[in-house]
């Protein structure tokens, strides 16, 4: 064999991801999706979360923060959040911008949060890889908007970056931003009525937030199916609700 | 002279209108530029259309070659930038500003003497040396009270009878016998260093490389003081008579030379990429300085393999903050504050990271749990349909588009102000999709409250 196909054989196998050290996990505390997603999100990868709908997309934030709470318990570090304001304020006209008593709700305590605006969609991708890169993170979350989709060289390098230094990386899409091709997997998400809480008022109270989660694609090949998830404020847990609790949604009032 | 009859003289003649506030900025920012002899500079404020500066420049002379030296610099310089100056030294800024004045040899410098033949030299000045009203001074030359030497040799409690105690005084500060404090336009920090260049820099990467340089010298500096700065300004003086700016911060007090030079070569190149950093005819003098500085103890490497870990992730998330701030503009990554305020809006701050106090700010607990994830700027206005008098909203259109309330939650009533109370309801849509609404104004208080939505994900 000649020497210089050796030593680009080499070259390549630097850059494959074959024969790799197994990448851990974060559990989310759902067991079936834990157990779909081969072990929880992924450390050293980017998990794709985008809305079923346009009206969807706090939602799906909402289920980033309640994801993010757990890296936070779990891990030491801050959370960086790298906002894309590319169009004015980013998410800020239409849904509003991060709020922190809401945060800390949900788990999420303010002060371990860096939040960054990037000002285009150059310097929200510089951001993210740079933050990917970073070592000793707790977690990464990127908020797109709709024109902040990577290309493939992009998203891969971000991928790479986040390989090399075990972060885990959120990117909540807005529902129009291009798809994240290297992602670990892709989820779904969809709001989805709570269980409502009696409160013997004319309208009941709100229960623990819940969501329909579908997985569309998972690298580690489990096939599309769905979830229904909850979290609940007091424990900072995400969980799949018992069936039997999942009855009608008519509150059960009291007979005096 | 009449403007009509100097145009009858000369035709021609150039007009233009006294623009005073103007001048006072113009001598401001001269004042910033000659901060490079001095850091006391200050304009003389006080008399109209007199346009001078006032330097102490005690401990600086010796920098420059000498008093003498020095003010030939001086002279030099102005007039490069089309300036005609006169400049003069004496023990008090009255007798330098009588000098600089009225002395003919001012024109190329002039370094008086201390004590009696300071008080000789100031004595064959004007009157009008003394930096008085002109009522005074018209009053003094009538009397034949032409130089300050003549008004000297009066008694001073005949003086200050006749023409009050400002005239005493004045003609002590002009005699060198009183000390006057001036007012620097600038803060004085006391950690800098400055480079003087022998050639203007004109390009980016020269910029940079003194920038490292500077960085490097001022870390040394800090060290010597057991100090890390939080925040690094480089000027830049402009052979033009202009200085820039550019302020580097960071999460934590540092005085590592190779992270400041990161900072600082962000710096420069975002500036570049924005505005344009104009470098003009060139840059001949850069000054650092600390204005916020920390003390900053020696560290004990941690043998602890846990604790190394922990500290070496800190140490990665502040200099990536860092990084991100120098290139994004310092407003742009920033924490969150809590502030003890009950209107929501305002109970948020965002804080850049290099002015963030190290504490743990943490909401009360009650309060965040009925707060929303998302937070609208501004509330947006919603027609709603609520029980009356007052009960959570049932339906409600927003943005063209109606949503039916499923479950809520409240009031949670906010007191701003008689007709702006709020009543705050979260509420979820039949979808399951959650709102953070408010009512505008009590049920008894107003007729047809108004509804607006605030936040989404509550």
């Amino acid at each position: 064999m000649r020497p210089d196909l050796t030593t680009l054989r080499t070259q390549i196998r630097a850059i494959e991801t074959e024969g790799r050290p197994a990448l851990s996990c974060l559990p989310t505390g759902a067991d079936k999706l834990d157990a779909a997603l081969g072990g929880g999100l992924a450390l050293g990868g980017v998990t794709e979360v985008v809305p079923a709908a346009f009206m969807d997309e706090p939602a799906s934030l909402h289920f980033a923060f309640a994801c993010m709470a757990k890296a936070l318990q779990q891990r030491s570090g801050d959370l960086v959040v790298i906002e894309d304001t590319s169009r004015g304020q980013g998410w800020g006209p239409a849904w509003g911008q991060l709020y922190g008593p809401g945060l800390q709700k949900l788990g999420v305590c303010p002060s371990r949060i860096l939040l960054v605006r990037a000002p285009d969609v150059k310097g929200f991708h510089a951001c993210l890889e740079d933050a990917a890169r970073t070592f000793g993170l707790a977690g990464v979350l990127a908020v797109s908007g709709p024109k902040a989709g990577f290309s493939l060289a992009g998203a891969r390098r971000v991928q790479l970056a986040a390989e090399q230094a075990h972060s885990l990386v959120l990117a909540v899409q807005g529902l129009r931003t291009s798809a994240f091709a290297p992602a670990r997997a892709r989820l779904v998400l969809a709001s989805r009525p709570c269980r409502p809480v009696a409160l013997g008022t004319a309208l009941p109270g709100l229960g623990p937030p819940a969501w329909r989660l579908h997985l569309e694609r998972a690298r580690s090949g489990a096939r599309p199916q769905s979830f229904d998830l909850e979290y609940d404020d007091a424990t900072h847990c995400l969980y799949q609700p018992a069936t039997l609790a999942n009855r009608s949604p008519q509150p059960h009032r009291l007979s005096a | 002279m009449m403007l009509a009859g100097a145009k009858a003289l000369v035709p021609d003649v150039c007009v233009a209108d006294s623009d005073p506030v103007g001048e006072g900025e113009d001598l401001t920012a001269l004042a910033r530029w000659a901060m490079r002899w001095s850091p006391y500079c200050a304009p003389v404020k006080g008399l109209e259309g007199t346009h001078a500066l006032f330097l102490d420049i005690t401990g600086c002379a010796h920098l420059f070659g000498g008093e003498a030296a020095m003010l030939a610099d001086m002279v030099i310089k102005m007039r490069a930038l089309g300036l005609t100056a006169r400049a003069a030294c004496a023990a008090t800024p009255g007798a330098a500003f009588a000098l600089a004045r009225f002395a003919p040899e001012a024109r190329h410098g002039l370094s008086a003497p201390d004590g009696a033949a300071l008080r000789a030299l100031v004595g064959a000045l004007p009157v009008e040396a003394l930096r008085l009203p002109n009522g005074t001074t018209t009053g003094l030359r009538a009397l034949g009270l032409k130089t300050i030497g003549q008004v000297a040799t009066q008694s001073s409690a005949a003086l200050a009878r006749r023409f009050g105690i400002d005239l005493v005084r004045a003609l002590d500060r002009a005699r060198g016998l009183e000390e006057e404090a001036i007012d620097p336009v600038a803060e004085i920090i006391p950690r800098r260093i400055r480079l003087r260049l022998a050639e203007p820099l004109m390009t980016r990467h020269g910029l940079e490389l003194a920038g490292a340089k500077a960085a490097g010298e001022i870390c040394t500096l800090l060290d010597s003081y057991n100090e890390g700065a939080r925040r690094l300004v480089l000027n830049l003086y402009r052979v033009d008579g202009v200085v820039l700016q550019l302020v580097g911060g960071s999460g934590r007090a540092h005085r590592d030379a190779v992270l400041w030079t990161k900072v600082l070569c962000e710096r420069i190149e975002a500036e570049a990429n924005g505005a344009g950093l104009d470098l003009g005819f060139g840059v001949d003098l850069v000054e650092i300085c600390a204005p916020v500085v920390e003390v900053l103890e020696g560290q004990v490497m941690d043998l602890d393999p846990v604790a190394a870990a922990a500290l070496a992730s800190a140490d990665a998330l502040h200099r990536l903050a860092d990084r991100l701030s120098a290139r994004l503009g310092a407003g742009r990554v920033t924490r969150m504050e809590a502030v003890a305020h009950w209107v929501p809006e305002q109970a948020v701050r965002p804080v850049a990271v290099a002015d963030r106090r190290p504490q743990v700010s943490r909401f009360p607990e009650a309060l965040a749990a009925r707060r929303p994830a998302l937070l609208l700027e501004r509330a947006e206005p919603i027609d709603a349909i609520a029980e009356v008098p007052d009960g959570p909203p049932r339906l409600f259109r927003w943005r063209a588009l109606a949503f039916k309330v499923a479950c809520a939650e409240g009031p949670e009533r906010i007191a701003c102000g008689e007709t702006h109370d709020r009543d705050y309801y979260r509420i979820e849509t039949i979808e399951g999709r959650r709102f953070w609404l408010y009512r505008q104004g009590l049920p008894g208080k107003v007729d047809h409250p108004k509804w607006y939505v605030h936040g989404s994900a509550a």
